[in-house]
């Protein structure tokens, strides 16, 4: 994958309603995200 | 000279209580352990903060015999927050359990300890949370167990959600499980808050933050434990409580928080 990463446009968390996690999944390079070898695992 | 008087100069105040001798020994707050009565980052701590220095007020046969809950109300499954429901509460099973320790090391027996707690979508059972998340018609989130002869408390519980509480912009409390303590009078209690090991609220928390020092933080936060955790049960989270010395568990100044 080229080009930089980016995070999400703004806040994630909303407030009185709901956390925010962010995460970015990165197919190759560097920086690629684990997947598992198959199907899903648990 | 008054009790008060006696206690502020550092003297020990004895007393012949029908027959039984009490002493009361002069005590200070250590610094750099319990948060402070007003923390400005946690807003409503300044609507109750004293702005007059504290009067200590003297112990009389009232304060010093009781009243206390009795021991003989308290039932084995109060400590069971699963049970008791006509069904199960929804969310994660764990058990927190730990020793009630003194300074010195020793085990509080007998304490009474009680716990309340958000359900596992972080609402209370109580008319004064407005929080939209879904209450559990199974949980109640009191609790309450006496301590045994080598200090240990334990609960059975649903691990608690995180929730918004308006402290400010976009506030969340981090997941944590209010703890009061009784000694053996009805004025001896200490009220804390224990949190769930690497909860990215905490740093971001008012509440934490008043807590002065992050080795006391740390102290707030129970350790998960593989031993503790039944296996295709419930997970385990260990935290003992100290009530006073250099491993001292912070306390709230006054009643309980949030």
């Amino acid at each position: 994958m080229t080009g930089p990463v980016t995070g999400p446009p703004g806040p994630v968390t909303e407030p009185e309603w709901a956390l925010g996690y962010a995460w970015d999944i990165v197919l190759r390079g560097r920086g690629a995200t684990p997947f598992e070898p198959g199907r899903a695992a648990r | 000279m008054t009790d008060p008087e006696r206690l502020r100069r550092g003297q020990t105040v004895r007393h012949d209580v029908l027959g039984d001798a009490f002493e009361l020994r002069p005590y200070q707050r250590p610094r750099g352990v319990h948060p402070p009565l007003d923390s400005p980052a946690y807003r409503s701590s300044a609507l109750r903060a004293p702005r007059q220095p504290l009067v200590l007020l003297p112990h009389r046969l009232t304060e010093i015999t009781g009243p206390l809950l009795g021991e003989e109300r308290v039932r084995p499954g109060d400590a069971d927050l699963t049970a008791g429901q006509p069904g199960e509460p929804q969310g994660e099973r764990i058990i927190v359990t730990g020793r009630v320790l003194d300074g010195d090391g020793r085990p509080v027996r007998a304490s009474l300890v009680e716990i309340w707690q958000a359900n596992a979508a972080g609402r209370y059972r109580h008319a004064a949370d407005r929080h939209p998340a879904p209450l559990d018609p199974n949980f109640t989130g009191l609790g309450r167990c006496l301590t045994d002869d080598a200090g240990r408390y334990r609960f059975v519980t649903i691990k608690p959600g995180a929730y918004p509480w308006g402290n400010h912009p976009n506030a969340w409390r981090p997941a944590h499980i209010h703890f009061s303590l009784f000694g053996r009078s009805f004025t001896q209690r200490l009220v804390t808050q224990m949190y769930f090991p690497s909860d990215p609220l905490q740093p971001l928390d008012p509440i934490v933050g008043s807590v002065p020092g992050a080795d006391a933080r740390q102290r707030l936060v129970a350790r998960f434990d593989i031993g503790l955790t039944q296996p295709e049960w419930a997970l385990g989270y260990a935290w003992d409580i100290v009530l006073r010395g250099r491993g001292a568990t912070p306390f709230e100044p006054g009643g309980a928080a949030r």
